[in-house]
């Protein structure tokens, strides 16, 4: 598959890493290259430096039919607004969005969106160990 | 009207006091805790809150359910959207605006379901490039359908081709008509027999496109 992913922090660039290992084609946007420097060295991972609100740079990521878009940048409201920004431009079907804040997430799941909420998973890890813990 | 505002910006602030001056029920969400405090002190415990208005539980404690009107008039343009969202997807907000800081975002906010958008940008570049035009000697009196259609002032200058002709002599080019000869303290609806004479101004309706040609054509 061709994945894009907006944001190269902790979890973008790791996700890269792991995905690349997988066989996909990967794309990782974001605004500061130095937080790429977790990113391996791969062929298969194309870099790109730059606000993906630009059309320069949207279309650079998207001028390929990318089968995924992963929006993992810090923010709960950019990714938001950047995932039904790039939906509308270039029609793609599979996003999958990080939203911390739990109610949010709630939102745009009714909005139809695909989301990770690593609040809500992590609470849920937490309450099976205390579950585990107590038997 | 119950009116929810978010963002104490100036705008924000101004649109308050307009609307509380007009007898509204209006509620302001500040985010910054020291800049809510101060609209307090202004307003009033009953009209600011403080809180980061992209967030669901505000909102909720805001009445967002009640309200007729949401405006989101922070500086982030995203803060703006999600707001918004939130405020029809949850609380079926009837009417939302947004403030829209990157004019290229304009089209999406509407795509996306916000009701109205205002982009300060959009409208203060347009008072710049009219200044600019007024530097030229060309005041644009009105800019009419988003800027593509203007209604302008012009001199005409002695030497212009122009001059003592009648305006059906007068090859004009194509998406622009003259519409008022201004003479001294007269003002002449043109028909094809008036004739242009010294000292004369025309307002002419103009595509922006044809202006330079219309102003080659009156004033060189």
């Amino acid at each position: 598959m061709r994945i894009v992913i907006l944001g190269s922090g902790r979890v973008g660039s790791r996700l890269a890493n792991a995905l690349v290992n997988k066989g996909h084609t990967l794309v990782i946007i974001d605004e500061n290259v130095r937080k790429m420097r977790a990113i391996a060295d791969h062929a298969d991972i194309e870099r790109i430096e730059g606000n993906i609100f630009q059309d320069e740079i949207s279309d650079r990521a998207f001028s390929e039919k990318a089968d995924m878009f992963i929006v993992v940048t810090g923010q709960d409201n950019v990714n938001v607004m950047v995932a039904q920004a790039i939906q509308k431009k270039y029609k793609i079907k599979n996003i999958l969005i990080r939203i911390f804040d739990p109610d949010l997430a709630d939102v745009y799941r009714m909005l139809g969106f695909e989301i990770i909420c690593p609040t809500n998973y992590t609470i849920s890890e937490i309450t099976k160990i205390l579950d585990s813990d107590v038997r | 009207m119950y009116i929810i505002i978010v963002g104490g910006g100036k705008i924000g602030y101004n649109l308050t006091k307009f609307l509380l001056a007009a007898k509204h029920e209006v509620l302001l969400i500040e985010k910054d805790e020291v800049r809510a405090s101060a609209l307090v002190a202004q307003f009033g415990e009953a009209v600011v809150i403080a809180g980061d208005g992209s967030r669901v539980l505000t909102l909720r404690e805001g009445g967002t359910n009640r309200a007729n009107v949401l405006v989101a008039v922070t500086g982030a343009d995203e803060e703006n959207l999600v707001i918004c969202q939130v405020a029809k997807t949850v609380f079926n907000c009837p009417r939302t605006i947004a403030r829209v800081n990157d004019p290229r975002d304009e089209s999406l906010f509407s795509a996306l379901g916000v009701d109205a958008t205002v982009s300060s940008t959009r409208v203060i570049n347009a008072l710049i490039e009219e200044q600019v035009n007024a530097d030229n000697m060309i005041i644009p009196l009105l800019t009419l359908r988003a800027g593509n259609i203007d209604i302008i002032e012009m001199g005409l200058s002695k030497s212009s081709g122009v001059m003592g002709k009648q305006i059906r002599e007068i090859s004009l080019p194509e998406g622009s008509r003259i519409i008022a000869i201004l003479r001294g303290d007269d003002v002449v609806i043109p028909t094809g027999e008036s004739k242009l004479i010294l000292n004369d101004k025309v307002l002419v309706l103009v595509k922006k496109e044809v202006e330079p040609q219309m102003r080659e054509l009156l004033q060189k």
